[in-house]
């Protein structure tokens, strides 16, 4: 029999037994860091094809995605934050080596540039805005102002900010550019963050950011393909959808994988999903209700039977979040002493 | 039963000094991992221990499975189990050992006492209850 | 210079001794501590190995925690101690996270705390508080750079293992076995 065990003096709190350092926030803030990364690479992704026309939901609508999912896990960041008065020095210092530090930049970066993109599109996704009464109104009536005309019942109530506008309109190509790259970067950097830790044996590995960056492509495409109306776009990311699942369903494997042929740390944090007590969260919600089930449902869509589109996407979203929180919540559990 | 000090408390005064008890705030007995299958006893489990005179400690005592103790005795820290609440870091954490100490062993000789020489059974039902 | 502390497991009773120096020397809130006692036991009754070890931050070389900090609040200081800049740390966690031996925590004002190695009494030439304490003196303080040195002798002559190896970390306390 081994026997260890702190005899006396630590009992720090959210230290002890194991750590828990991290809460709900982390996990949320992934998934919508990931979804936001999703939409904006299939946005710009088909822009830069030049097919924003046929794929008008991927590039026009669906962005608006980004810029509330960003702002809702930058709630859940702040609010995870235990001395949060100090937030601003994340922004007085650019470390290259703490990926906390790359993501609060590629979010600085991301945010305004997906609001930018959203706001060129407004005009024609929506043409028609009630600034008369309302909630919304009142906070529209901030920035907007109503015009008498046919299509567009609204214009930007300052001059800067429909020159700006017209300017970022003539260069969406750049942006679409830009927030490409971005949203990569911030795709990968949502499991960079995890398996920077090397004293975490679940989160250190290399496979952990690919991982992630597919896993969130995904939830992206199943938002766009609940969002769009039209058969051919949904039939498209409903493709896209079974290709990245196939291949998160590899990454994931691989990571299993090299666990098993690891240390013996990294083979107990493996055990926490093979017996352990994460093998009913990780093995049926995630893998089954979360990665399977959605991909049957497609391949049967695309042979004809006729399912809902939101089972699928409601399934590959609920899994994505599932996934974070159990990584997380596992990653937490490992370690190399005790 | 075998009783002793832990290197952090001398009695009761010390335990309900906020710095040390916060080392050590209660006692355990020590249980061999054989008795514990025995017994089916759990680390952390909460018990009550009867002596051979039938006394009953006053308070549940968790249980610590270790190699360290022989399988024919358990062990638990003095001082503990303290039944005046005016103590009251100290009051009710884990089980005194004088209150099961009943049968003590003399020296005809010399006068000294043996106090090692008791034996106690464990309660894993709240005896207290019907009380 | 590079501050490192030996610790004989063989001479160590685990009476926490180092705690309460290390809580009333840097006014440590009550219900935390920086460091910590841990006992092993291995073997089965009568042939068995104990160990008690006082852990601490181990004051890597190769910080995990410095690392991954994105504010800088975490850092060196002068004879490889890290330490914590109290007002540009935001509290996220991310240290708590890297660190293999969990030697940080959150103040509950909620700055991240850790050992300082008593960086006010070394820099006047004194032992941390936690050595000067020990009533077995097992615990040795010094420069491990300095071949003369107390601690840098008994790290020569002993046998001695360091916490979590495999973590790549390079610990700076050395366990004498």
């Amino acid at each position: 029999m081994k026997e260890e065990l702190i005899v006396s003096g630590r009992m720090n709190l959210n230290i002890d037994p194991v750590l828990n350092a991290w809460h709900w926030q982390i996990p949320l803030y992934l998934f919508l860091g990931g979804l936001a990364a999703g939409v904006l690479f299939f946005a710009t992704l088909y822009f830069i094809r030049n097919e924003s026309e046929k794929y008008s939901t991927a590039v026009k609508i669906a962005p608006i995605i980004a810029p509330i999912a960003i702002a809702l896990g930058l709630v859940a960041l702040i609010l995870d934050l235990k001395h949060k008065l100090y937030f601003w020095q994340l922004y007085t210092t650019i470390r290259l080596d703490s990926p906390m530090s790359w993501g609060a930049w590629v979010l600085m970066l991301v945010m305004p540039l997906s609001i930018i993109w959203v706001a060129t599109y407004l005009k024609e996704v929506f043409p028609k805005i009630e600034l008369k009464k309302g909630f919304f109104a009142k906070i529209f009536n901030i920035f907007l102002k109503p015009v008498e005309n046919n299509d567009v019942n609204w214009d930007w109530k300052f001059k800067w900010l429909s020159d700006f506008e017209l300017l970022m309109i003539k260069n969406r190509k750049p942006l679409a550019w830009v927030l490409l790259v971005t949203s990569v970067i911030l795709g990968v950097y949502t499991g960079i963050l995890l398996s920077a830790f090397n004293a975490r044996p679940l989160w250190n590995n290399a496979i952990l950011g690919p991982l992630f960056l597919v896993s969130g492509l995904s939830t992206g495409a199943a938002s766009i393909m609940w969002l769009s109306k039209n058969h051919e776009e949904q039939k498209l990311f409903s493709k896209i959808d079974i290709l990245l699942i196939v291949v998160e369903l590899f990454f994931i494997i691989h990571l299993f994988m090299g666990f098993l042929a690891g240390p013996q740390v990294q083979i107990e944090a493996a055990n926490l999903f093979f017996g352990g007590e994460f093998t009913i969260y990780f093995g049926l919600f995630v893998v089954v209700l979360g990665l399977i089930m959605p991909a049957i449902f497609e391949i049967m869509e695309l042979n004809g039977y006729r399912i809902h589109v939101a089972i699928p996407a409601i399934l590959i979203l609920f899994g994505g979040l599932l996934f974070r929180f159990v990584m997380v919540e596992a990653g937490q559990i490992t370690r190399y002493l005790y | 039963m075998n009783y002793g000090r832990a290197p952090m408390h001398t009695f009761t005064r010390t335990i309900n000094n906020p710095n040390l008890s916060d080392l050590m705030s209660e006692n355990s007995v020590w249980v061999n991992p054989k008795v514990a299958k025995e017994w089916e006893l759990e680390n952390g489990q909460e018990v009550w221990l009867k002596n051979q005179d039938g006394i009953i400690s006053s308070f549940p005592i968790k249980v610590r499975v270790t190699e360290r103790i022989r399988w024919d005795s358990v062990y638990m820290v003095h001082g503990f189990g303290q039944n005046d609440k005016r103590q009251k870091k100290a009051y009710g954490k884990g089980a005194s050992d004088s209150e099961l100490i009943t049968h003590v062993a003399y020296d005809p000789i010399m006068g000294g006492t043996g106090m090692r020489s008791n034996f106690v059974t464990f309660l894993t039902e709240n005896p207290h209850n019907n009380v | 210079m590079r501050y490192g502390m030996a610790i004989d497991t063989r001479k160590c009773v685990g009476c926490s001794d180092c705690v309460v120096a290390c809580q009333t020397e840097n006014n440590i809130e009550h219900g935390y501590a920086r460091d910590w006692i841990t006992e092993t036991v291995e073997g089965i009754y009568p042939t068995m190995v104990l160990e008690h070890r006082s852990e601490r931050c181990n004051h890597c070389e190769n910080t995990p925690c410095v690392r991954t900090c994105p504010t800088g609040a975490s850092h060196v200081i002068e004879g490889g101690i890290i330490k914590v800049t109290k007002h540009e740390c935001i509290g996220c966690g991310a240290c708590i996270e890297s660190c293999p031996y969990d030697a940080r925590y959150f103040h509950t004002e909620g700055w991240v705390d850790k050992c300082t190695f008593c960086d006010h009494r070394v820099n006047n030439g004194q032992d941390p508080a936690c050595v000067s304490v020990c009533p077995t003196y097992c615990m040795y303080f010094g420069d491990l750079d300095d071949k003369n040195s107390e601690v840098s002798k008994i790290v020569a002559s002993r046998k001695w293992k360091v916490l979590a190896p495999e973590a790549g970390t390079k610990p700076q306390i050395f366990y004498l076995t």
